[in-house]
């Protein structure tokens, strides 16, 4: 595993060629910035990320394009549509009938989600709680349990999507674990035209097969990387608030939690204990990857995306925007 | 040494404060000073007021914490505390400040509350100069905190804002608390009273000190470090827009009036809108006749609310026809526009007489007068805006003379019958002085006298008609058309019933009621008697002549024998020219006329080929009365038996058929005595467009909110069961949000719903079963992707209509050696020879082989269906007298026994053996409690079913049915397909009650019960299947539930359907429309048991003919 010495030297290269692959993949889409961007923070912090919003919003495209300019082998990305009838087996992989008769219970995990670097769950509320439960120890603990070993999984980034976000309390406990919702709403009312042309430029390029996004910017490997000098750092002065003195000023620290405050109390979004130290995180890392450096006001937008239930999410943004004074 | 209270900035200090408030309330309002070490790490103060060494006993004997405290001279602060009873540390504090404060609560400094409480109203304190008011204000508006109210105070620092806030933004106190350096404080009421305290802090005496600033009529601000600020209660506050200056950066420029001295020209133009009912048509003459069905089948009050004007012009004559739209009542035009292929025109929105066609609108929109000026509305009574290829075109009707299209109706003989029956019946006897209406109409107003009286059927002459009826009706006056009518129709009534009710093997009735039908202009029916006439009655002269005679009147036909002969040789015949061969056939042969000419023999046989072929159009009743002239002819016994068990043969093949063996009047009797003419309206298909309509009526308000995919799927069934019903336009109508989004849709949809267009085009072509297997291949064909391949397969192989082919039966299973046997004897045609086979398959002694119980069931039913086809009812008693006893005691599992006694009952009826087919009925009754499913019973409850409708009710067929009740009760797999069974076989039994009581009770439980995926549909396809033989009201009330209750129908296709389409909901939305739909109705379930019992009064006939010419 890489040290933080190694990295120190190569972080810089690290992101300029994250940063190059968000702003290019961007040029395939219509006023999509935003959710690449998101995209992108949660890949580098390897926090799983959820697009909420009706089909059609380029919820499954983004997750496609960004997933094929990383050169990930083909199974290495797993993806698959959830519903209530869908089967532990078609994500985790069918029974290993062989071993079974010895009386083990295996499952054969090739090609699914447990042998994936990335994965991409569309209606991921819709499935049953057999699905939940698996997912919830995947996406919480990184394992899978094979005959009561829990064995870790290759996953390392997790997007899903889903058109909204029930209702019901067991599911509270998988929506939670996404820190980062974010909403995508249809472009056509303000980028009629550039929706067109950028849509038949994508209908050209599935003809003729080709994929230009996929130009490599970024590898998989320096998302990994990259994660892991943030691992390094937030533990380099021994303590957390080394961390947060050297990275987070006084002032937008103070900013961070009064949002955090108002939040709840206003607009009574749940922000766990669990949440509120990954949104710290993601927001470092956001700070690290976009400008290199100590945490600014603007890196706070984050919190626009936390909240819970889909009538918040653009509730929480507005707010959160109007707050920091960001528009 | 002075006296003072210690405060340890805890909770004790409130209990402390209140104490001394209460205790010496004089000290309220003097002037204390509080004493504070300068080290904040110090805790506590002093609070020192007047107290003397009395009160400080007081307080000290009420347990409050009194010291004394003195200066020494190095200016430190000494405080003992007070214990006159014994002697205490002392405390030093080096430095201290002191601060003055002229009552007890300003002596008192704000605590610290824990957290960021929430607060009702507060107070943002900037001054106006600063960026802190700017930013505050700024901030608020962001927030959309427009509500906020501004006071502005002057002191000697300058002019301070007081922002003041309900449920103020947190986020904006906790600012103002975190960042001093922004210069803003804030404040948050105590209560409702006039004390401000810092955010985040609380007054201990809070509440006394709100109480007494009242009372002075002051407003009080307290600061964190206990600073007081005072203002007054009645400083106006104002708007924070009252504060702002608002800027905007924009050049400006002014525009004046100036008069305009041109106008646009603009074309107004017709372009597509969304498709609205029509309520006018602009009819030629043709299309106006052409209404003729409709007004047919139209009540009174539905005709009334058309009418008609005729109109000429530079086209020519115009009917003008209109319907009256009325609130809550549904339109009619939709059918007037299907029947008559013209699309018609729909009111323009905002001008009454102004008409476009359908599916049109104008553009642009105008101002309503404007447009009136410009079409000239005003000048006519309406105006249509037609369209053909020249472009738009104003018609101006000026004043058309209408009249109602009831007036338009001339009644006369037609095809129609039952209508006309109708209708003269209700002229007759609900009105005796009345005969016919006939409108005082001017004479261009009988266009259907001037314009299609050489298209109607002959109509009886009336002197013709008198002399016939006069006999029987004797006081009919020979000069009164419409009294003849009606007797003759009296009489023609009486012999129908008859027939219909009971059959008919007398020749009499049936010759009578030829002369009767011939007389009322009705030579097909008439035909229809004479054939039944000389079948029953045999070969006369007189009735073959007349029947030639009347054959070859109808088809144009010469009658020479040269023309008979080469029909005779066709490789083909229509259902005309077999009719007109038969009859002219006999007709020879009864006047012994060219039997000797050359040739003449091989014509025969040629003639004797072509009616013993069941693909022979011409009705049995015929093909035997020719195959018995022919073969009597010549006293061929040998030929006659071939041809009796080659039409018998055919007959428990294919059984009778609706077309060539059921007269029509039988059908219109059928319905006239079974339902009444109401009843009989209710089949029609314009009851089941009705219905339809009901039904997409509410399944289209349901849609709204559903699903994309889901509702399309609605649509589409609605679609095809508009189509199947006629309703083209309307069939369209709901499928064009499908179509107008169906590169919207996922693959697998889109392409199923490309299928199910194909199936609407099928429907509406009447196509061929091979044009659509052509059609599916031409769907499926193009599609490369696997995974959508086999999602489209998936729904299309379960789907009634999408399939290509009929369901695979399933596979033989018998061992070769018996397979063998069986595949022979399936090619004999002797049906002795299969009951010798059968024997010889299923003994065990042969070769000691042990079959197998399904193998043995196997054998059973293919080579009883094998006897069905030989024909010969010696030979199906001989095989089925083989079967029964291997089915009652070598078949051992009661499933297996139940399906192979089904398939014996089924040839049992057939063979007509009631005593068989109740010995069958009471084993598979005694069967039920042994069957391990209910499912099992089913294969024997449905022929069973279908043998009850060709023989009709029995005390065994009731025991049967009862037998199977408690299956039907039993909360298993199955039980609800039985229950509807059971309610099916009730009602066939004439139990309507006990019928609708089931069949209900299946629809609640398959609506409410618990039940699996498939169950609840295979229940639910069962009572569907079952109610298509109820009549439509009632039918539609249970459909209707089923379709509220769609959205129970769940399946767990994951693997296949992926959640695609919802495999059990688009499946019984097919069923649905199939039960509205249909064409195995109510009526048709009486139609087949005419049927049934005619087909037994035919094979008696025949077997009586063939033994007394072969002498058995």
């Amino acid at each position: 595993m890489w040290t933080l010495k190694e990295l120190e030297r190569e972080i810089d290269g690290i992101r300029e060629r994250i940063n190059r692959h968000r702003r290019s993949l961007d040029e395939y889409f219509v006023k999509r910035s935003e959710e690449i961007d998101l995209a992108t923070v949660c890949a580098c912090a390897q926090e799983p990320l959820l697009f909420v919003g009706p089909p059609g919003t380029a919820k499954s495209d983004l997750v496609v394009k960004f997933v094929e300019s990383l050169g990930l082998g083909e199974s290495d990305y797993f993806e698959y549509m959830l519903t209530k009838f869908t089967e532990p087996s078609e994500i985790l992989g069918p029974i290993d009938i062989d071993l079974l008769k010895q009386g083990r219970f295996m499952r054969r995990t090739k090609g699914k989600l447990p042998e994936a670097k990335v994965a991409f769950l569309d209606e991921i509320f819709k499935s049953n709680s057999a699905i939940l439960n698996t997912l919830l120890t995947i996406v919480n603990e990184r394992k899978f349990y094979q005959d009561g070993e829990a064995l870790p999984v290759a996953l390392r980034m997790l997007f899903a999507a889903t058109n909204d976000i029930p209702e019901q309390s067991e599911l509270d406990a998988l929506a939670d674990r996404f820190v980062v919702k974010v909403e995508t709403r249809p472009v056509k009312d303000d980028h009629f035209t550039e929706l067109i042309d950028a849509g038949i430029m994508n209908e050209v390029y599935k003809a003729t097969e080709q994929k230009p996004w996929a130009r490599g910017s970024a590898s998989f490997e320096d998302f990994l990387k990259f994660k892991r000098f943030m691992d390094l750092t937030f533990g380099e002065g021994g303590s957390g608030s080394a961390d947060r003195e050297r990275w987070f000023p006084r002032e937008v620290f103070a900013e961070f939690r009064r949002v955090v405050r108002t939040l709840e109390t206003e607009d009574k979004v749940f922000i766990s204990d669990r949440k509120l130290v990954k949104l710290y995180r993601v927001i470092r890392t956001r700070a690290f990857l976009f400008h290199g450096g100590a945490v600014r006001t603007e890196d706070l937008s984050l919190l626009g995306y936390a909240g819970n239930r889909r009538q918040e999410l653009g509730v929480v943004q507005d707010k959160v925007k109007a707050l920091l004074g960001l528009g | 040494m002075k006296y003072g209270l210690r405060l340890h900035d805890d909770p004790r200090d409130l209990a402390t404060l209140r104490t001394l408030a209460d205790t010496l309330p004089t000290l309220r309002s003097a002037r204390w000073t509080e004493l504070r070490p300068t080290d904040p790490a110090v805790p506590g103060a002093v609070l020192h007021g007047p107290i003397d060494l009395a009160q400080a006993q007081q307080l000290r004997g009420l347990g409050l914490d009194v010291v004394r405290f003195t200066e020494d001279d190095f200016g430190a602060l000494i405080v003992h505390p007070y214990r006159p009873d014994r002697l205490a540390t002392p405390t030093r504090w080096e430095t201290f400040r002191t601060r003055l404060a002229p009552t007890l609560w300003e002596a008192v400094a704000p605590r610290r509350v824990a957290g960021d409480p929430i607060a009702a109203e507060a107070c943002f304190w900037a001054l106006r100069e600063g960026d802190g008011a700017h930013r505050t204000l700024e901030r608020l508006l962001a927030l959309g905190r427009d509500d906020a109210r501004v006071t502005e105070l002057r002191n000697t620092d300058g002019v301070a804002l007081l922002i003041q806030v309900t449920n103020a933004p947190l986020y904006l106190l906790m600012r103002a608390r975190e960042e001093p350096a922004e210069s803003v404080r804030a404040y948050v009421r105590v209560g409702d009273g006039d004390l401000w305290v810092a955010f985040g802090y609380a007054h201990p005496l809070g509440p006394m000190a709100s109480r007494a600033l009242h009372e002075q009529r002051r407003r009080a601000f307290v600061d964190a470090d206990g600073s007081w600020h005072f203002v007054a209660p009645d400083a106006p506050a104002r708007s924070i827009y009252d504060v702002l200056e608002t800027r905007f950066e924009a050049r400006a420029a002014e525009w004046t009036h100036a008069p305009a001295v041109e106008r646009f020209r603009i074309t107004l133009r017709l372009v597509p809108a969304a498709l609205s009912d029509p309520e006018l048509w602009l009819l030629d003459p043709a299309q106006f006749l052409a209404m003729e069905p409709l007004v047919e089948s139209m009540p009174d009050a539905e005709l009334a609310r058309f009418s008609v004007s005729r109109n000429t012009g530079p086209q020519g004559t115009r009917y003008v026809l209109q319907e009256q739209v009325r609130p809550n009542v549904p339109r009619l035009g939709l059918r007037v526009s299907d029947l008559l292929g013209v699309a018609g025109f729909a009111r323009a929105p905002g001008v009454d007489n102004l008409y476009l066609p359908v599916g049109r609108r104008l553009v642009p929109a105008m101002r309503r007068d404007e447009l009136r000026a410009l079409l000239g509305t005003d000048r006519a009574r309406a105006v249509v805006i037609t369209e053909d290829s020249d472009g738009p075109c104003i018609v101006a009707l000026i004043d058309p003379a209408e009249s109602t299209l009831r007036s338009w109706v001339e009644y006369a003989a037609s095809d129609h019958r039952l209508e006309l029956e109708r209708l003269v019946e209700t002229s007759v006897f609900d009105w005796p002085e009345l005969t016919i209406e006939r409108p005082p109409a001017p004479a261009q107003s009988r266009v259907r006298r001037a314009e299609d009286d050489a298209q109607r059927p002959p109509r009886a002459r009336p002197e013709e008609a008198s002399e016939r009826v006069s006999d029987e009706a004797g006081r009919v006056d020979p000069s009164d058309e419409v009294a003849l009518s009606v007797a003759l129709r009296e009489a023609m009534r009486g012999y129908e019933t008859r027939i219909a009710e009971g059959g008919c093997e007398d020749p009499a009735p049936w010759l009578d009621l030829a002369d009767l039908k011939r007389q009322a202009g009705d030579p097909d029916d008439a035909c229809a008697c004479l054939e039944a006439a000389l079948f029953h009655g045999g070969l006369s002269l007189d009735v073959a002549t007349r029947l030639a005679a009347q054959r070859a009147q109808m088809h144009g036909h010469r009658g020479t024998f040269e023309e008979w002969a080469t029909l005779a040789t066709a490789t083909k015949l229509s259902p005309g020219e077999a009719a007109y061969l038969g009859a002219r056939v006999l007709e020879h042969i009864a006047r012994g006329d060219g039997l000797e000419s050359p040739g003449a023999e091989g014509w025969f046989l040629e003639v004797a080929r072509c009616f013993a072929s069941a693909e022979t159009p011409a009705s049995r009743r015929l093909a035997w009365a020719v195959l018995r002239a022919v073969h009597g002819r010549t006293r061929d016994a040998l030929e006659l038996t071939r041809a009796k068990e080659r039409v018998l043969g055919g007959i428990n093949d294919r059984g009778l058929s609706e077309s060539a063996d059921l007269p029509r009047f039988v059908r219109y009797a059928l319905a006239r005595t079974v339902e009444g003419v109401e009843g009989e309206m209710e089949r029609s298909r314009a009851e089941q467009l009705r219905a339809m309509e009901d039904l997409w009526r509410e399944a289209s308000a349901a849609i709204v909110l559903e699903p994309a995919a889901r509702s399309a799927y609605v649509r589409m069934a609605f679609g095809v069961g508009f189509t199947r019903l006629g309703a083209s336009v309307q069939a369209r109508e709901v499928v064009a949000p499908v179509e107008a989004d169906l590169s919207a849709h996922e693959a697998p949809n889109r392409v199923i719903f490309q299928l199910y267009f194909a199936r609407m085009a099928h429907e509406a072509t009447h196509g061929d079963v091979a044009a659509w297997a052509r059609e599916v291949e031409s769907a499926i064909a193009p599609l490369k992707d696997a995974r959508v391949k086999d999602r489209v397969e998936f729904l299309r192989k379960r789907s009634e209509w999408l399939r290509s082919a009929a369901p695979a039966s399933a596979a033989s299973t018998l061992r070769p050696v018996s397979e063998r046997g069986v595949a022979e004897a399936e090619g004999f045609t002797s049906g002795v020879l299969i009951a010798e086979r059968m024997s010889e398959l299923l003994d065990p002694r042969v070769d000691q082989r042990e079959l197998f119980d399904y193998e043995i069931a196997q054998v059973i039913e293919r080579l009883l269906r094998a006897a069905l086809r030989s024909g010969s009812d010696e030979g199906i008693a001989r095989v089925l007298a083989v079967a029964i006893p291997q089915v009652t005691t070598r078949v051992r599992s009661p499933g297996r026994r139940v399906a192979a006694a089904g398939e014996c009952i089924k040839v049992a009826a057939a063979l007509g053996d009631l005593e068989a087919v109740d010995r069958l009925l009471e084993s598979v009754g005694s069967l039920t409690g042994a069957v391990q499913t209910p499912n099992e019973l089913l294969t024997g409850v449905h022929p069973s079913l279908a043998a009850l409708r060709r023989l009709g009710a029995g005390a065994s067929a009731r025991r049967f049915l009862e037998a199977l009740e408690p299956v039907a009760a039993k909360a298993t797999p199955g039980s609800l397909q039985v229950r509807a069974s059971l309610a099916e076989g009730y009602l066939l039994l004439k139990d309507d009650a006990r019928a609708a009581a089931l069949i209900e009770s299946t629809v609640d439980d398959v609506l409410s019960a618990s039940l699996g995926h498939v169950e609840r549909f295979d229940a639910a396809t069962a009572a569907l299947a079952a109610l298509r033989h109820w009549p439509m009201g009632a039918r539609l009330v249970l459909v209707r539930r089923l379709l509220q209750g769609l959205d129970r129908f769940t399946d767990a296709f994951t693997a296949s359907a992926q959640g695609v389409y919802e495999t059990f909901k688009v499946l019984l939305l097919e069923r649905v429309v199939d039960t509205v739909a249909d064409d195995v109705t109510f009526e048709s379930d009486r139609v087949r048991g005419y049927l049934d019992e005619d087909e037994q009064a035919i094979r008696r006939r025949i077997i009586a003919d063939w033994r007394s010419a072969c002498g058995r």
